[in-house]
């Protein structure tokens, strides 16, 4: 079976490759290995070396080298904390261990699952450690249950991970059984399968697996065949799996109808790119077909009304045979493709599948030649046969395998959650939820359109080092970026920090493949914008994993920025800073990021500082004399904007230039570049921040909205107002609330708010702070403020979505629900609020 | 009585302790600031370092000063608007606008001046040693307000009785460092020779007494209250009373200024807003003469610093204590839910209807009632029940205890501050000599009217008011004024108990009615029907003044007469000049306009052979205005706008105008035979 590869074979191979080249596709090798626990925390953020420790004295400092305060003390930052929640530091609340591997509950999956999956080649994982490792997200509530509750999130954690498609491709799909589910006992298991993807190996020459789609479903197969042998045999495969007679099996490829005496070679099959697409025929091939212009023993007389034509045609019928023949051979008179026939009989439509006997023709009555004539009308509409995707997008075995595991969901009630990169802060992943995390490939690089095309498993940080290593970049920084993936984005309607610049995702989104449990929903065409009636990426972006699985996104790349800069501003007051940004968001000259912090949030910043760094504290004393003294500033109300620019150098000046002019009317100045580094430094850093306050009795978490401008400033002071009252009410002793405006639009920002309390005295400091963030979230709607403006609804925010999009709103997202996953197997419940009644309950 | 005797004991009413607190349950908070002072002198006092307490702190942006709030007014959206509208209207001169916009601002602004403050105080500091023995304050919720204090708008909602009202809140306030509240006056006060700018000064801002006819003004001054709320860091202050009661009740209270208030609450402007009820109790009025002549139909005068010297002249009598008593704030949070949005959003009428009963009926619960309002209140009974002046001290002092028990069952605070009830019934005739006296054994009411008064004071004749058994009217009004605090507070148990004597079921409808139809001189319990019955219900059991049946209510023929006769004379004079007036309606046959008619029932209620001795009281212009919107508001008449008469005519609705009557004459008459039964007794 093994023949050695012919010269031919090997040009044709190598041009194979050269295309691969040309295409700019790439495996890429991820930050984040399939064993994440290896590389980022199982219970908190970030990567496992980089955290906030305490060391003796008490000294807070933060470990590891990725971060430019690694390695450092932060004395200022552990008198911050100590004055700030009144914490006795030399007293901790360590998180539990990872539970061992026999603390986990058996995976409940079914064993066709399990044997489908091995027959595809996927990857997957029953261990217990992975399972845990995606039944959350990022939001408090999940991190809290893992630290100190674990035995609440074992039992929730997925049955399967999966990781769909070949080697270093990775699709994280949790399922779980969709029962159990609903039963609230939710069970998960993880699924990771791997496969060796043998490439140049000589025995993939004679025998391949070549993927057939069933259109009707969008399922696909993988039969296997030589590349000579007559692809009769698939014609066989497709009639038996789906009961059909095999002369109603049609195969095209190219949009070619394929005979069965083809084989891969006669057609010019490459494998790695094409794609079969099989379907019911309309009639039976034509050995099959019976004489119908001919009247014989028991026939029906069918008399055909043709539109525009004065003759009736004659045809006859058997009473138990189907339409087919009569559609084919008015096709034939007509001369247009019998799918484009409307049949009508009595007003009704009629399918090409059904019998005169079907449709009450036979009548006992009218046997014979003098049977009366049927008036059967016939005219013609243009119906338009689907196609299946296009195949020049169609991506390589993750599709298949995502559309696979989603078939198998389907057929077998489970459940499936995307899982991306879990950074997800909206309670989305936490089981039952979803989100998805295919591979990290990179399918191809458009640099004349700039444009380039990912698997949705792709981490930010992975893309971004691929692009600007050729000079390009996607410009989506979300502070997640180094973990989240490109699906993640999708489902969630993220924001990245660059928007000015960029664009968010849904500036960014070109085209997404979206797999869900019937079919894949795909818009066509790459071209900058259509009007072809409401724009289904929509549906896809903020879908939040309840409708199915990005699999393959399009996105668009900018060229590197020449110059990136930082800046920062301050102001004397916080209404001085929203009314500055108010102004450069008005005249659209706003920089890459702008952002202000609250007084609150820049004395931490301050106190982040490690000592004598980049100022020394001479610098710091005289700077603050000059604040207070010279600018008559007070430190206890004056905030700080950090600025990020970017472009050429000479737009960059210009920029700054107009910037600073503006500033002066608000009574602002610049505060130096350093201060805006540290500004953004501290973005990523800040997060870490939440591991080490749940050592010490510390809850923090993160909420945020979007508000017109001029409600901005009163939204932030009652929410102030609201969390003050609610920490009295609940007897909360020791808080700190703190807000900044992180993006800027025309009409409107985004504001982000960071809440933190001691739970000292508490009994249930996870209610406490829901129920303090839910009356926050009131208090921000009533102010015009709305339910997110990235972090997505997920669950934690399910309960206001029928009030934020309307009751009909609702009903229309339900019913798309329906029409795509009918079976709940993106049983994330995410967005709708009564799939999730149960789950919080519990909480 | 022996009951009674050891019910108060147990109350231990009377010890006093020694640095002016009072040893006695809820009473203990009362502080009187006049003993307080660290200070050797007064000067010293006033000039002291001054740390004022804000009401609102924002910590993203400076506080306003008055100038500032000013120009946020002439920045607004609210500006701009006008602007357009007169642009519309084709006024190019956008300037005459502005004139006359800042015009009518520098007319209402407040300004601040410390140095006015402190020597006002000063001034103030003086006249108060004079004439009053004592300020109290009930020190623990005022502190606990002022360390609230920050986090939102304040508002305090004093009652107001006097023109020492703001006067004195401003003072309390700087006795305490609590920032001098801006407070809404009348701009009368400014036609005052100086003392108009010196108010000003202190932080008073100015409001028309109509502002409908001026739309400009309106919307001006509603920006400026809204910037006033929203930008300020002073408390704010205003009446919701609108005017001082002459009467020692609470008036209706009026809706416009707290809708104002309110505004920048609705629009998010603020996190919250708290009002805080205030209680200004007085012993005794600086105006007394002059509200009782206002009452007998002589105008108000104008506001004059010639007539505040010669308020100031009289002065060197002692006028008792006056008690401030701090509600607990309310939030507007848990009044008003909120949906911002509209560019022009205005409270919903009912919340500003419930909010301003809220505080009416906080104003009444928090009453602080001295020994002179209860012996008042026991003159008042004798004279209506008794038709006699005097009374032996025994009986006034068994009275007096059973006032006290029945105050404090209703949770009023009594402060007694002599010791011993005898004493306190000196004390009460001294505080205001000319009206009760203290003679040998027996305690006189001075009415008769050979009474000779200071001739400065003496009353000018009033139109015909027919006075019966030759009373002085002066003083009969001025016995009820000041009976009144605790008749606002008896009123509904009294008038649940005529309603139970009279009907044995269904007695809350029509208690309901009564209340309703009472609202104008008594608008307490309008917001909360159900718990106004509920508290007055048991009142009334505790009192021992009805009973429980398994049928309902009953009421007690034998016991506790002394209190039911008390209850019985407080809503007396109400009942027969409502049924007068309405028995005077039911002649009235063609629609008529509401001058027309108010001048024919005065008429009418003159010639009254009933007139008794408490006709001054009904024969006043206010109480038959009074009777007149109530009546129309329960259906008996008919408000029309019609086209041949300018303004309002009324019409009679006979069926319900009957009914009313009907009931009041029910009421009325199982009262005479209650009472001609207890005088045979």
């Amino acid at each position: 079976m093994t023949t050695p590869k012919s010269g031919e074979e090997k040009q044709e191979e190598y041009e194979a490759r050269l295309e691969q080249r040309l295409l700019g596709a790439a495996k890429l090798q991820g930050v984040i290995p399939k064993k994440r626990s290896e590389i980022v925390k199982w219970n908190g953020w970030g990567y496992n070396d980089s955290k906030f420790i305490v060391k003796p004295g008490p000294m807070v400092a933060f470990t590891g080298n990725r971060y430019p305060i690694g390695e450092m003390d932060l004395p200022g930052f552990t008198e911050w904390v100590i004055h700030t929640f009144d914490i006795d530091i030399s007293r901790t609340n360590p998180s539990v261990p990872l539970p061992p591997p026999e603390a986990y509950p058996k995976p409940n999956i079914p064993e066709e699952f399990v044997e489908e999956v091995e027959k595809t080649g996927m990857s997957f994982s029953l261990e217990g450690e992975d399972r845990l490792m995606r039944c959350h997200g990022q939001t408090l509530h999940d991190i809290y249950t893992l630290r100190f509750d674990l035995e609440k999130s074992i039992p929730r954690i997925p049955d399967i991970v999966v990781w769909p498609g070949k080697l270093f491709s990775r699709v994280t799909n949790q399922l779980v059984s969709f029962k159990d589910c609903m039963s609230s006992q939710i069970k998960m298991s993880d699924f990771d399968i791997t496969i060796e993807l043998s490439d140049d190996d000589d025995d993939l020459e004679t025998e391949e697996t070549i993927r057939v789609i069933w259109v009707h479903t969008m399922k696909m197969h993988h039969p296997s065949v030589y590349v000579n042998q007559p692809l009769e045999k698939v014609f066989e495969e497709m009639s038996k799996m789906y009961n059909i007679p095999r002369e109603f099996v049609d195969i095209r490829y190219n949009d070619e109808p394929v005979s069965p005496s083809d084989s891969l070679e006669s057609l010019g099959f490459r494998v790695a790119l094409d794609t079969l697409y099989a379907s019911k025929a309309l009639q039976a091939a034509p050995s099959a077909s019976e004489s119908i212009s001919e009247p014989g023993k028991n026939k029906l007389h069918v008399k055909c009304l043709v539109k525009d034509r004065n003759r009736p045609l004659n045809y006859y019928l058997n009473p138990r045979q189907n339409l087919i023949a009569l559609f084919e051979a008015l096709a034939k008179e007509l001369e247009v493709p019998s799918s484009q026939l409307k049949v009508k009989f009595d007003g009704d439509l009629v399918s090409a599948k059904d019998t005169p006997q079907s449709l009450d023709l036979d009548g006992g009555e009218c046997f014979d030649d003098s049977a009366p004539i049927l008036p059967v009308k016939i005219y013609f509409e243009f119906s338009y046969l689907h196609n299946g995707p296009e195949d020049e997008l169609d991506g390589p075995e993750t599709h298949d395998h995502v559309v696979k595991l989603v078939e198998l969901a389907d057929k077998l009630g489970l459940v499936i959650i995307p899982y991306g990169g879990g950074t997800s802060v909206s309670g989305a992943v936490t089981c039952p939820d979803n989100e998805l995390r295919p591979i990290n490939q990179i399918f191809w690089l458009d640099r004349k359109n700039l444009l380039i095309c990912c698997q949705c498993g792709l981490v930010g940080q992975d893309l971004e080092r691929y692009l600007q290593s050729r000079g390009f970049t996607v410009g989506h920084e979300p502070d997640s970026y180094e973990f989240s993936t490109v699906g993640g984005w999708v489902a969630t309607r993220a924001s990245g920090m660059k928007k000015n610049v960029y664009g968010n995702i849904e500036d960014l989104l070109v085209s997404a493949k979206m797999v869900t449990p019937r079919g894949v929903l795909h818009k066509k065409g790459l071209s900058p914008r259509q009007s072809v009636g409401p724009d289904f990426n929509h549906v896809v972006l903020g879908s939040e994993g309840t409708l199915g699985v990005v699999t393959e996104v399009v996105l668009k790349i900018r060229p590197v920025a020449e110059v990136r800069k930082y800046g920062s501003l301050v102001f004397p007051t916080f209404s001085d800073g929203v009314n500055c940004m108010r102004e450069i968001a008005k005249q659209r000259c706003q920089p890459a990021s702008i952002r202000l912090m609250d007084n609150e949030q820049f004395r931490f910043g301050q106190s982040l500082k490690p000592p004598g760094g980049y100022l020394g504290s001479l610098s710091e004393a005289f700077k603050k004399a000059y604040l207070s003294n010279v600018k008559r500033f007070d430190l206890n109300m004056m905030c700080v904007a950090t600025l990020l620019f970017e472009g050429t150098k000479k737009s960059v000046e210009q920029q700054e230039a107009k910037i600073y002019e503006i500033v002066k009317q608000f009574d602002g100045f610049p505060g130096g570049e350093k201060n805006g580094e540290r500004g953004y430094m501290l973005t990523f850093v800040i997060a870490y921040i939440r591991d080490i306050g749940l050592e010490f009795n510390v809850v923090a978490e993160s909420f945020e909205t979007s508000v017109p401008w001029a409600r901005t400033l009163n939204l932030c002071r009652n929410v102030k107002y609201v969390i003050g009252k609610e920490c009295i009410k609940h007897n909360v002793k020791k808080f700190f609330i703190s807000h900044r405006v992180t993006q800027t639009y025309d009409s409107g920002c985004c504001v982000y708010f960071y809440f933190a309390f001691n739970w000292e005295g508490q009994d249930d400091p996870i209610g406490t702070y829901e129920s303090i963030e839910a009356a926050a979230r009131d208090e921000i709607l009533v102010n015009g403020g709305s339910l997110s403006h990235h972090h997505g609804v997920g669950k934690l925010r399910a309960r206001w979505y029928r009030s934020q999009v309307s009751e009909l709103g609702e009903t229309l997202f339900r019913h798309a629900k329906h029409v795509l996953d009918p079976n709940n197997v993106f049983g994330a419940a995410n967005l709708l609020d009564d799939n999730v009644l149960h789950t919080k309950a519990k909480l | 009585m022996d009951i009674l005797d050891s019910l108060m004991d147990e109350k231990r009413v009377y010890s006093r302790h020694q640095s002016g607190r009072l040893e006695l349950d809820e009473m203990e908070e009362f502080v009187n600031i006049l003993t307080k002072s660290e200070y050797s002198s007064d000067v010293l006092w006033v000039s002291r370092y001054l740390q004022f307490t804000k009401s609102f702190i924002a910590s993203d942006r400076k506080a306003q000063s008055h100038r500032e709030i000013i120009q946020d007014v002439l920045n607004s959206d609210l500006m701009k608007a006008i602007e357009e509208l007169e642009l519309e209207a084709n006024t190019t001169d956008l300037a005459h606008l502005h004139d006359g916009v800042r015009k009518i601002l520098a007319e209402i602004g407040y300004t601040r001046s410390l140095a006015t403050i402190r020597w006002l105080a000063l001034v103030v500091v003086k006249i108060i040693h004079k004439t009053l023995d004592g300020i109290y304050v009930n020190e623990a919720s005022l502190m606990k307000l002022k360390e609230s204090m920050g986090d939102s708008p304040y508002v305090l909602v004093p009652t107001h009785r006097s023109y020492g009202d703001f006067i004195l809140m401003a003072f309390v306030c700087f006795v305490y460092e609590i920032e001098i509240p801006c407070v809404a006056a009348g701009l009368d006060f400014l036609s005052m020779w100086v003392m108009g700018e010196v108010l000003r000064k202190t932080k008073a801002f100015f409001i028309r007494r109509t502002f409908q006819d001026d739309k400009l003004y309106k919307l001006i001054f509603g920006q400026y209250v809204s910037s006033l709320v929203s930008q300020g860091d002073s408390p704010i202050e205003f009446f919701i009373e609108g005017t001082r009661s002459r009467t020692g009740k609470s008036l209706k209270p009026k809706y416009g200024f707290l809708s104002m208030i309110l505004k920048p609450f609705l629009d998010g402007e603020v996190p919250d807003i708290k009002l805080i009820p205030v209680s200004i109790s007085y012993d005794r009025f600086l105006e007394e003469w002059l509200f009782a002549r206002e009452l007998l139909g002589t105008p108000k005068p104008k506001e004059s610093t010639k007539g505040l010297l010669k308020v100031f002249s009289i002065l060197n009598q002692s006028y008792g204590n006056v008690y401030f008593n701090f509600g607990n704030p309310i939030s507007m949070r848990d009044w008003i839910t909120r949906e911002v949005g509209s560019p022009l959003t205005r409270p919903i009428t009912q919340d500003v209807k419930s909010i301003a009963s809220l505080i009416i009926s906080n104003h009444s619960k928090l009453q602080v009632l001295g020994a002179f309002h209860l012996v008042a209140v026991i003159m008042y009974d004798n004279v209506v029940t008794h038709n006699a002046c005097e009374m032996p001290i025994p009986i006034v002092t068994s009275r007096l205890k059973l006032v006290v028990s029945a105050m404090r069952t209703l949770g009023l605070n009594v402060l007694l501050t002599k010791g011993d009830l005898l004493k306190e019934i000196r004390y009460a005739c001294a505080i205001n000599p000319e009206l009760m006296v203290v003679e040998g054994e027996r305690l006189k009411f001075l009415g008769k009217n050979q009474q000779s008064l200071p001739p400065a004071l003496k009353p000018q004749v009033t139109a015909g008011v027919e006075t019966g058994k030759d009373l002085d009217p002066n003083k009969i009004v001025l016995l009820v004024v000041y009976s009144n605090p605790v008749a606002m507070v008896l009123f509904s148990p009294a008038l649940l108990l005529a309603v139970i004597a009279t009907k044995e079921s269904a007695v809350i409808p029509e208690f309901n009615f009564l209340c309703e139809l009472f609202e104008h001189e008594f608008p307490i319990g309008s917001c909360d029907k159900e718990n106004n019955f509920k508290i007055s219900e048991e009142f009334l059991l505790e009192m021992d003044c009805v009973f429980r049946t398994p049928d309902g209510m009953k009421y007690a023929q034998s016991s506790n007469y002394q209190l039911i006769n008390i209850l019985n004379a407080i809503i007396r004079p109400y009942l027969a000049g409502y049924l007068l007036i309405s028995q005077y309606l039911a002649q009235v046959t063609d629609s008529t306009t509401h001058k027309k008619l108010l001048v024919e029932c005065q008429n009418y209620l003159m010639i009254q052979p009933d007139s008794c001795a408490l006709s001054p009281i009904y024969c006043s212009k206010t109480f038959i205005a009074y009777c007149l919107s109530s009546l129309t508001q329960v259906g008996c008449m008919n408000k029309q706008m019609s086209c041949d008469v300018p303004g309002v005519t009324y019409s009679i609705n006979r069926k319900r105008t009957s009914y009313t009557t009907s009931l009041l004459s029910s009421l009325l008459s199982q009262q005479r035979t209650e009472s001609a039964l207890k005088h045979k007794l």
